[in-house]
């Protein structure tokens, strides 16, 4: 039985072993199943070289913090600091102390609060086989706390370090205890060094993925920013502003656009003209969309628009325009439309005053605010006898001035 | 430690003669479960006299040197002693640790624990299912600060029902935490011996064990059984045979900690008093004969290191629901081996549905079945 008594402890401390990807949480659950097996009441892990400190668990990933570990530097009342205990790190019968990192520590509270510190132990309890140790005299700290520990089961996690379980009383087993858990060391050595690894990576990906967010969230907030700038734009612009895809299906639109339809927005969008208008209606504003797209140039029409807002009638100059992205992909047509009504009118008033002056019997002559000539009519030159290129840019009181009589005066369109 | 019957006037008048000597006392009672309907009787005592009560249902008491589902044990409690009963614990051991240290962690101070390490006693509603995830997550936080040590509090039917109370409410799903001074140091022992077969819980989720072997628990377990024992288990004898058959989790130092299966789940898998990790090697125990040398002895020897060692102090003992069924009445036996090594003035308690403590001095704490945990009573 005692075989498959040792397979099934080494099973469940591999099991443990595989089972964890950061290291401090691979620390504390292996000295906790040591722990459980072993009856012993105390363990730590002691970490040797210049990785030991920086890799400090607790220290390595924020928030990882294992619970009920304390800050490094806060001290249990009663218990020296364990790099404190051993001054000046010499021994009697001792060459030199081995200064390590106190990396874990799991059922003693002083040792907790002291994670993350250099510890100084005799250099034999670094290397060599896993071993019992009776004698702790070198390692005073192992007296100072509540529980003043006697024995040290060293079992070596070479090159990483050490792990030591901690007793006060003689422990008992019918085990090799400093044979049975050597197979697993090796395994949790490599274990330390993936986790390590692993962490590094974690890291990396922590701070690419943190930047990432971070230029992120100003290209958010640059887009946002120009898209509220574009949206109070459209929104307080007097024309109607609309953005379709390419199929005719609405994406945009501003707020006088939702008066032509009689709908919100967010009716508009994802709905085509055929939903608003008569088919036909629909077919040629899709016809100029067509146009639009096959065209590098704005095309341009004028169209008779309804608004079912309130019924009334405009006439409308639209321009529509391909819009396309960075890459030159077609995302659609803008269309913008202006209503030309009143100009149209104004144009066709100017219109008619022009052919009035132009075909009147009467002479008509136009003067500016200062009395100079402006313009003069067929008949006024007729009735005068003088050209137009005589009398434009000067006065009337030329008319006074003795010259060619007129037969009668002309009438004047100014003042 | 008293052990008394519901009778509100000798109730009253003992309360009253140990307030009047030790103005400031707690009491922690001992309740068996046929007398769940008296506590409020208890809690209106104590309320009524500003006493400070803690309390636990329990399938029996250990009284008389027997089993009785009758009366109630008083323990009174030194002034000041820090009690708290913590409700809803929920599946997140790291949160109900977390809970348990912060509610104890003042008390630790309290003066009446000065002079020794205190005792962290621990009664949980024994339907908690991961009280050794529990434990392993309150030593990462508490450490040597406390030794712990506890039982499982409830019904020998496994059905839900309130078991913790103090002086205003009863509860269940929820743990009764109580710091003893440091001469209540408790010992746990079963003295289940290492068995020679082991197999493997290739699947479980806490105290369910799914499969063994890769496959159905149940049919395992049934056909080992049959083969080993020439038993023939069955869904409806299951608990009278599988006290005798728990399963063991190997440990290094040449024991096994005990999980007795309780009930069969209906897709077949086996519900044990605590957790059962993935992928452990367990063994299947035969439930030891009695043998007072190897269990009672160990325990009288850890109590005080030699016979007699408690001659004049009480002794609590929780005694394991599960081993009282498998030794039936040998449980007695034990019972009077351990009063007659120890020397103790009285042996009382509880019928436990599951303990804590560690089987050597100093130990991780361990969350056990079919033990017992006896603690010196100190007197208030």
């Amino acid at each position: 039985m005692k075989r498959e008594h040792i397979l099934s402890l080494l099973y469940d401390l591999t099991l443990t072993i595989g089972g964890e990807v950061r290291l401090d949480a691979l620390l504390t659950k292996v000295l906790q199943r040591l722990l459980f097996h072993t009856a012993f009441p105390a363990g730590v892990m002691l970490m040797t070289g210049g990785e030991a400190g920086s890799e400090a668990p607790g220290s390595a990933t924020p928030g990882s913090e294992a619970p009920g570990r304390e800050s490094p530097g806060r001290e249990s009342p009663g218990r020296e600091s364990p790099g404190s205990a051993t001054p000046g790190s010499a021994t009697p019968g001792q060459a030199s102390s081995g200064r390590v990192i106190l990396t874990a520590s799991v059922g003693d509270h002083g040792l907790a609060a002291s994670v993350g510190q250099p510890i100084d132990v005799p250099p034999s309890w670094l290397d060599g086989d896993s071993a019992l140790i009776d004698d702790v005299g070198q390692a005073p700290w192992l007296r100072a706390g509540s529980r003043a520990y006697r024995h040290v089961l060293k079992l070596p996690v070479s090159p990483e370090g050490v792990i030591l379980l901690l007793s006060p009383e003689t422990p008992t087993s019918a085990l090799p205890l400093t044979q049975v858990f050597r197979p697993v060391l090796r395994n949790l050595a490599k274990a330390i060094q993936l986790c390590r690894h692993s962490e590094q990576l974690t890291r990396r990906l922590i701070s690419d993925r943190d930047q990432a967010r971070s230029d992120l969230a100003a290209a958010l907030q640059r887009s946002e920013r120009e898209r509220v700038f574009l949206r109070q734009l459209t929104d307080t612009f007097p024309d109607l502003v609309w953005l379709k895809d390419p199929e005719g299906v609405y994406l945009a639109c501003n707020p006088p656009f939702e008066r032509l339809y009689g709908a919100r927005e967010a009716d508009i969008v994802g709905r085509t003209d055929e939903d608003f208008v008569p088919k036909a209606m629909a077919q040629a504003f899709r016809a100029n969309d067509l146009a639009a797209l096959a065209s590098e140039a704005p095309h341009v029409n004028e169209e008779w628009l309804t608004f079912a807002s309130d019924g009334h009638r405009g006439l409308f100059e639209t321009t529509k325009m391909p819009m396309r992205d960075t890459a030159g992909q077609v995302l659609g047509v803008l269309g913008i439309a202006r209503d030309i009504t009143q100009r149209r009118r104004d144009e066709e008033q100017l219109h008619l005053a022009a052919s009035v002056f132009v075909h009147a019997r009467e002479g008509i002559m136009i003067t500016g605010a200062d009395g100079t000539i402006l313009q003069v009519n067929k008949a006024f030159t007729d009735i005068t006898g003088y050209t137009r290129a005589e009398v434009v840019g000067r006065n009337p009181r030329m008319f006074r001035s003795g010259g060619r009589a007129p037969s009668s005066m002309p009438s004047s369109g100014g003042r | 430690m008293n052990h008394l019957p519901f009778d509100s006037e000798l109730l009253a008048r003992t309360i009253d003669t140990w307030h009047a000597a030790h103005p400031g006392m707690g009491l922690l009672a001992l309740v068996p479960e046929a007398e769940k309907d008296r506590v409020p009787l208890l809690q209106q005592i104590c309320r009524g006299r500003g006493i400070a009560l803690s309390g636990a249902l329990f399938p029996a008491l250990v009284a008389s040197g027997g089993f009785t589902c009758q009366g109630v044990w008083l323990l009174p409690l030194e002034a000041g002693t820090p009690s708290v009963l913590i409700p809803d614990i929920d599946a997140d051991a790291e949160h109900t640790a977390m809970r348990i240290a912060e509610a104890v962690g003042q008390g630790l101070s309290a003066p009446v624990l000065a002079g020794g390490t205190p005792i962290l006693y621990m009664i949980f509603d024994g339907l908690i299912g991961n009280i050794a995830s529990i434990l392993d997550a309150l030593y990462l936080r508490l450490a040597d600060r406390v030794e712990y040590a506890g039982v499982n509090a409830g019904s020998e039917t496994f059905q839900p029902m309130p078991c913790l109370f103090d002086a205003d409410r009863v509860i269940g799903g929820g743990v009764l935490a109580v710091l003893l001074p440091g001469a209540c140091r408790t010992v746990v022992g079963h003295g289940y011996p290492v068995p020679d077969r082991v197999m493997t819980a290739t699947s479980t989720d806490g105290n369910r064990v799914q499969s063994i072997d890769w496959r159905p628990a149940f049919e395992v377990y049934r056909e080992i059984i049959g083969e080993e024992y020439g038993i023939a288990l069955t869904r409806e004898n299951f608990y009278a045979y599988a006290v005798h058959f728990p399963f063991g989790i190997l440990r290094a130092e040449d024991d096994v900690v005990v999980r007795i299966p309780v009930a069969l789940a209906d897709d077949g898998s086996l519900m044990c008093i605590g957790e059962v990790p993935e992928q452990a090697m367990l063994a299947l125990l035969r439930a030891p004969p009695p043998d007072a040398d190897r269990c009672i002895g160990r325990l009288a020897e850890a109590l005080g290191g030699g016979r007699q060692a408690l001659r004049g102090r009480d002794l609590l003992v929780f005694y394991c629901a599960g081993r009282r069924m498998h030794f039936g009445d040998a449980a007695l036996d034990e019972l009077g081996a351990l009063q007659a090594r120890t020397g103790a003035a009285a042996v009382g308690g509880a019928l436990s549905l599951g303990e804590i403590g560690s089987t050597s001095a100093w130990g991780y704490p361990m969350f056990h079945n079919a033990a017992l945990v006896c603690t010196p009573w100190q007197p208030a």
